[in-house]
């Protein structure tokens, strides 16, 4: 019959997970932890980090060129 | 922190709050550990493969864990996670084996002996291998584990008759492809 090879899928005895298997999906964890979390802050922390301190150079050589800074802040309005 | 009296719902709520692989993620782990196993291992069909697969399971569980939108059982999400990834690795290393087998193919000429030991008697895993990923693992979930229609369909997200269908087609493919074994 058929049905009887197939029902025999279920015989197949299943090994136990081998030794070591926590502490090696510890290790694959932290593995991809580090990926995703560089990942994470090239996409989010680096632009931001360009940007502010490229402001900072620009201001520089907009002050040696033309001897003013950028006017980025309001005076407070305190007498 | 007891988790041994939270349901597995309860458990993957508090993992989700979790910073880190904290107690509750680490007690599903421990529930999960042997179900996951054995599905990997029947769809991988050997402990290298299925080490492997099962680590990648556990690593999208971690990194999933706050998607879990409780629609279904957990271990339902869980099982579906372990197929799914089961999948995506036999795909990728089916093609990494294609390129393998061409490249050898290239280098011994089509060599004979290769077309003679297709003639040799086959284990039933090995016939399976003719079948649509999908459809082997619905078959082989559905009569090594004991999978119900119900189960199959939501985790394949299909309805009950389409299982039902896409069993039965398997079925026939393999009876029709290998007579002798059937006879």
């Amino acid at each position: 019959m058929a049905t009887d090879l197939f029902d025999d899928l279920a015989d197949d005895t299943i090994p136990e997970p081998p030794d070591g298997f926590d502490q090696e999906f510890h290790e694959r964890l932290n593995r991809t932890l580090l990926t995703v979390q560089t990942i994470e802050m090239c996409i989010r922390a680096l632009p931001w980090l360009f940007r502010y301190f490229g402001q900072a150079v620009i201001g520089a050589i907009r002050f040696t060129m033309i001897g003013q800074y950028e006017e980025t802040s309001k005076k407070s309005n305190i007498k | 922190m007891d988790t041994s009296n939270h349901t597995d719902e309860q458990l993957a709520a508090e993992a989700a709050r979790e910073g880190s692989d904290g107690p509750a993620f680490r007690c599903l782990m421990e529930r999960f550990r042997q179900p996951v196993w054995r599905i990997c291992y029947r769809l991988m069909g050997n402990e290298t493969d299925a080490a492997d697969a099962a680590q990648e399971v556990f690593v999208r569980l971690f990194l999933n864990r706050k998607k879990f939108e409780a629609r279904s059982k957990y271990s339902t999400w869980v099982h579906g996670i372990a197929i799914r990834t089961c999948l995506t690795l036999r795909r990728s290393r089916g093609r990494r084996q294609k390129h393998e087998i061409a490249d050898q193919e290239i280098l011994t000429h089509n060599h004979p002996s290769r077309t003679a030991n297709q003639s040799l008697p086959m284990d039933l895993m090995t016939m399976l291998e003719i079948l649509s990923e999908k459809d082997r693992a619905m078959l082989i979930l559905k009569h090594a584990e004991s999978y119900s229609y119900d189960e199959l369909a939501e985790i394949f997200d299909l309805s009950v008759s389409g299982c039902k269908m896409r069993i039965s087609r398997a079925r026939k493919q393999i009876q029709q492809a290998f007579p002798h074994n059937f006879s």
